[in-house]
């Protein structure tokens, strides 16, 4: 079936969609009881005037502090709605247009989602292999596989226009997207087709689950993060109807897409703005959180870099539209705090510049308390949150995600700034192999804030070593860990992948 | 966590693993089985080795005991010098312990005497035997390597050390504690008599040794209700465990109801102790717990270097980032339970009165979080070699924690008695007289100094006549009524004498009238 017979997309899923017991819902609206109060009793003890320390850095802290609450509190309302969908097989034999696009992927990643396609059930599938890389390789697999192969003569609009295209070429009823490297599992059409039976569904969308998680570690965070996102938060989402089109492993109504005029060419998260085109038109989504189609994640820190930005540019540029999107508020609150997250970078740096102010001599935001009278305040609603992304994620959730996630902190920064600037962006591939050197300048802005954390410390003990210092220096050395762990994958040499014995899927299953 | 399955070429031990049942490996994994990753385990000779090294070096660290006896344990000297009956009475109406630690040092006393080192010899020796107790929980819960980490790491604990020299029950409770969680998961995988005898025992020397035993016994009740409710869930035969579960628990409440009524009577007829380190005793803050912990960890420190580890704090946040997604076996839930819950309760009782919540009463916890630490280092860390330099990195700290307790003269538990007693007594005549505070300190006088003539303080200023010289014994100066009583004597005898002399030991301050 494919050139690789190791290639890792064959390999069982690791994951577990599903908790096996208590469900999510259960989990979070149980420590949300204790959440709420913990949180009203740390806001309400935080934005009591006497805790004003230097003023801007109070009103930096506050802001800081209510983004992280916003998005807190957006995550257990989601995630407290969790809605579990079960497969659904098709009621009637159907066509299908199976859209894979391409872009200058190696064509052997290509070849095993061609033939994944082509194996696929439950429907009379026709599968295309979108080219926008003008390949002549990719033809000719195509013509190996036997299915069909589109081309432009105009490249625009990258992938949404490379799919409204197909759309004016093909014209079966439904159409599944999957991404170059994504393998479908054969039965995705019968999980999925089921659901479609509801004339108002728009589109079924199932996981971006990495098979190679576990053998490369930025995808392992990578996946890690995903997994929270295409666990609990998608499940949620779903609960409230609001679940957002991302890509790939999608199964699409033809009316629908036609309704809306296509993917929107315009943004650099076309699968976004699509879903607000479509929930304001009245069409429903559906999730299906069970894994029906193996990719691969970003296998190094540039890929997983350019991936961020250009996600962070397109929900951020998206977050105006998805305001002012005529659309009930549940929905519009979830595409706001969908595309939100992507300013968390924010609150990296103003936890990171503290310490920093305050070893060198500045103020620090709360004046005129002691340690424990904030930690009081602070570590239950701490210690209810952090639990709430664990058991959440039924953990999933790792350290390596959220230090990849914390040392990329700048990518939102800068994403923030081009979309304030309007500045445009243009739509990156992630690439989907490796590299084979080391990449210190894709981390070299963590880097950087790394150098200033231990320099400012080294500064702030040669001062002086009473508790206050301390303190600031232990702050310090947290973030320091932090950006380390995350940066760690670009500076360590990378290792070359090893075939090995592994359970395929199919036995697996 | 991954595990690997032991090797069926053993038939006999194939059978025994059938006998126990396949619920128990599903349970708490195979017993000894190989450390994650598939790296072989430490072998059995080396082990056992590394084990008499670790146990030679506790003893010697346990053996060097470079402070004198202390009031609590000037009491329980004097107990042990009374006739069994009195010692009872005493206890009954004047202490706050059940009697196992006494019993023992009563024993001890007529068979090896009583100098210092003969009375510390029942809590050096259960001090001791924490580090082999603790390789086994260890061994049985995860692997030898596990095991080994853990023991290391208590043969040179700060505070094991220290209440290993200490005249006092805490000790036992540490010893029995981990016996009792050791018993409990060998009764869980095969409920023979044996195995349930030695639960039984280990528990009701745990509940014997100090009334605080029952924090962890309340968490073993749960752990086996837990395990019962999943046995019976999940279809397997639970039936043998529930019925020597019953007949436990039976023993158990026939333990309590006669020492329910001991202590009923020990708490309404006495006051808590005279006094503690400072930060535990006069609020329950987060200091005092971030304090407490710190002290757990490295042992006593002066106050200074104890603020400068809860400044700390902030890498407290880095640990559980670092928990997130690593997910847990079962062994280590309960492990992690046994080790949090009895903490959690603890704070709660000291709600209602701030003096408990103190490291000592805790203690018990102590080894359970060091095995826990091993695992980490096991489970997290894939090259022996790095394992091996992080357990000397975390060894190092500890002694580095160890040195500064026993040497430095600011550790906030050190209070130096005998050196000042040896002072007084260098001075002291056929006419002498000391007047002490707090009023407890006449058994510290009655083991060092017991033929010099001694009065309470607060019983007043002696007349010219009494005494010559007179020297004023006080402690406990934190505490503002000792302070107030000490203060207005020594204005007094100011007034009245000739002061010859002020001098300070470690926590204790002298003055010589004439």
């Amino acid at each position: 079936m494919s050139s690789r017979p190791w290639d890792v997309r064959l390999r069982k899923v690791t994951w577990q969609a599903v908790p096996a017991r208590v469900s999510v819902r259960q989990r979070v609206r149980l420590l949300s009881l204790l959440g709420l109060p913990f949180a009203i009793w740390y806001f309400g003890w935080l934005l009591n005037p006497d805790r004003i320390g230097t003023p801007y850095l109070y009103g930096v802290l506050i802001v800081a502090e209510l983004f992280n609450l916003t998005q807190a509190l957006g995550f257990w309302w989601t995630c407290a709605h969790e809605r579990v969908r079960e497969r659904r097989p098709p009621t009637q034999r159907v066509a299908v247009d199976v859209f894979i696009p391409v872009y200058k992927e190696p064509p052997e990643i290509v070849d095993l989602t061609v033939a994944a396609a082509v194996g696929l059930r439950g429907a009379e599938v026709r599968v295309w292999v979108l080219d926008d890389g003008n390949d002549d390789a990719m033809r000719d697999l195509a013509a190996q596989h036997g299915v069909g192969y589109i081309r432009r003569d105009e490249h625009k609009g990258a992938k949404a226009g490379n799919i409204n295209h197909a759309l004016t070429k093909t014209d079966a009823p439904f159409i599944a997207v999957f991404d170059s490297d994504h393998v479908a599992d054969p039965d995705f059409l019968e999980a999925t087709l089921g659901h479609m039976d509801n004339p108002k569904v728009a589109f079924v969308q199932t996981p971006q689950y990495y098979a190679n998680a576990e053998t490369n570690r930025i995808a392992a965070a990578s996946w890690a993060q995903q997994a929270l996102f295409f666990g609990a938060i998608a499940r949620g989402k779903d609960g409230l109807d609001a679940v957002f089109c991302c890509g790939t492993n999608v199964l699409f109504r033809r009316s629908a897409f036609e309704s809306v005029g296509g993917f929107p060419t315009n943004s650099l998260t076309e699968d976004f703005e699509l879903s607000i085109h479509l929930h304001e038109k009245g069409w429903q989504s559906v999730y299906v959180p069970d894994v029906l189609a193996r990719g691969l994640g970003p296998e190094d820190t540039a890929a997983y870099v350019s991936q961020q930005q250009r996600w962070a540019r397109g929900c951020l540029s998206g977050l105006p539209r998805a305001l002012r999107a005529k659309l009930p508020w549940k929905l519009k609150a979830q595409y706001v705090l969908s595309g939100m997250y992507f300013l968390s970078g924010w609150t990296v740096l103003i936890y990171m510049s503290f310490p920093v102010i305050r070893l060198l001599g500045g103020g620090q935001p709360i004046g005129g308390i002691n340690a424990p009278e904030f930690l009081l305040h602070f570590a239950p609603y701490y210690i209810v949150a952090l639990s709430m992304a664990a058991l959440a994620g039924a953990g999933s959730y790792t350290f390596g995600a959220f230090a990849l996630s914390a040392a990329n902190f700048w990518i939102h920064v800068l994403a923030t700034i081009y979309t304030v600037l309007r500045k445009s962006g243009s739509f990156v591939v992630t690439p989907k192999k490796g590299a084979e050197a080391r990449q210190p300048g894709a981390v070299m802005p963590a880097l950087a804030a790394v150098a200033v954390l231990v320099a400012v410390s080294v500064y702030g003990l040669a001062r002086n070593t009473n508790a206050s210092t301390i303190n600031n220096v232990s702050f310090a050395a947290l973030h320091v860990s932090i950006l380390m762990a995350g940066c760690w994958a670009a500076l360590e040499k990378p290792r070359a992948a090893a075939p090995g014995s592994f359970e395929p899927a199919e036995a697996a299953a | 966590v991954q595990t690997v399955t032991p090797q069926e070429g053993n038939s006999l031990r194939a059978l025994l693993g059938r006998l126990r049942g396949a619920h128990e490996a599903e349970l708490f994994g195979p017993r000894g089985r190989l450390p994650r990753r598939g790296e072989a385990d430490t072998s059995r000779t080396n082990a056992r080795l590394i084990l008499a090294g670790l146990i030679v070096a506790g003893l010697a660290l346990r053996l060097a005991v470079p402070r004198g006896i202390w009031l609590d344990e000037a009491i329980s000297i004097h107990q042990a010098h009374l006739s069994l009956h009195d010692m009872f009475s005493n206890l009954y109406y004047g202490d706050r312990q059940p009697p196992l630690h006494d019993l023992t040092l009563w024993a001890t006393v007529r068979t090896l005497g009583n100098s210092e080192l003969a009375l510390r010899v029942p809590s050096i020796v259960a001090g001791t035997l924490v580090i082999p107790s603790l390789y086994e929980l260890g061994r049985e819960l995860y692997d030898r390597r596990t095991g080994l980490i853990a023991a290391a790491f208590v043969a040179v604990s700060p505070l094991l050390i220290w209440y290993s020299q200490e005249v006092r029950m805490y000790a036992f409770v540490t010893l029995f504690g981990v016996l009792a969680l050791l018993t409990q998961l060998r009764v869980i995988r095969k409920p023979s008599m044996l195995n349930w005898a030695a639960y039984i025992l280990a528990t009701a020397a745990l509940l014997w040794s100090h009334y605080f035993g029952l924090l962890l016994i309340g968490v073993q009740q749960a752990i086996f209700i837990g395990v019962l409710v999943h046995r019976h869930r999940s279809g397997d035969n639970f039936k043998p465990l529930a019925l020597g579960y019953a007949y436990s628990v039976a023993i158990l409440v026939m333990q309590l109801i006669p020492l329910i009524g001991f202590a009923h009577n020990q708490f309404t007829s006495t006051h808590a102790a005279a006094g503690s380190p400072s930060g535990t005793y006069d609020s329950l803050s987060f200091y005092a717990v971030l304090a407490n912990m710190a002290w757990a960890l490295w042992g006593y420190q002066p106050n200074a270097t104890t603020e400068l580890l809860a400044a700390m704090w902030p890498l407290l946040i880095l640990l559980s980032l670092l928990l997130l997604g690593r997910g847990s076996s079962r062994q280590t839930l309960i492990l992690g339970v046994a080790t949090v819950v009895p903490v959690v309760l603890l704070l709660v009782v000291s709600a209602f009165d701030r003096s408990l919540f103190e490291v000592r009463y805790f203690l018990i916890v102590v080894p359970l979080l060091f095995l826990l630490i091993a695992r980490l280092v096991t489970g997290w860390i894939r090259k022996p070699t790095a394992q091996l330099l992080v357990t000397a990195g975390v060894m190092a700290t500890l002694l580095i924690g160890l040195a500064d307790q026993q040497l430095n003269k600011n550790n906030p538990r050190l209070f130096d008695f005998r050196g000042a007693i040896h002072k007084i007594e260098a001075d002291a005549g056929p006419r002498s007289l000391i007047l002490y505070e707090p009023p407890d300190m006449r058994y510290v006088l009655e083991y060092y100094a017991p033929h010099t003539t001694r009065r309470r303080l607060d019983r007043g200023v002696p007349k010219r006549s009494e005494g010559s010289p007179v020297f004023v014994f006080a402690s406990f100066q934190s505490n503002p009524q000792f302070f107030n009583e000490t203060n207005k004597v020594v204005g007094q005898l100011d007034f009245f004498r000739k002061r010859l002399r002020a001098f300070k030991t470690a926590q204790t301050k002298v003055w010589e009238f004439r």
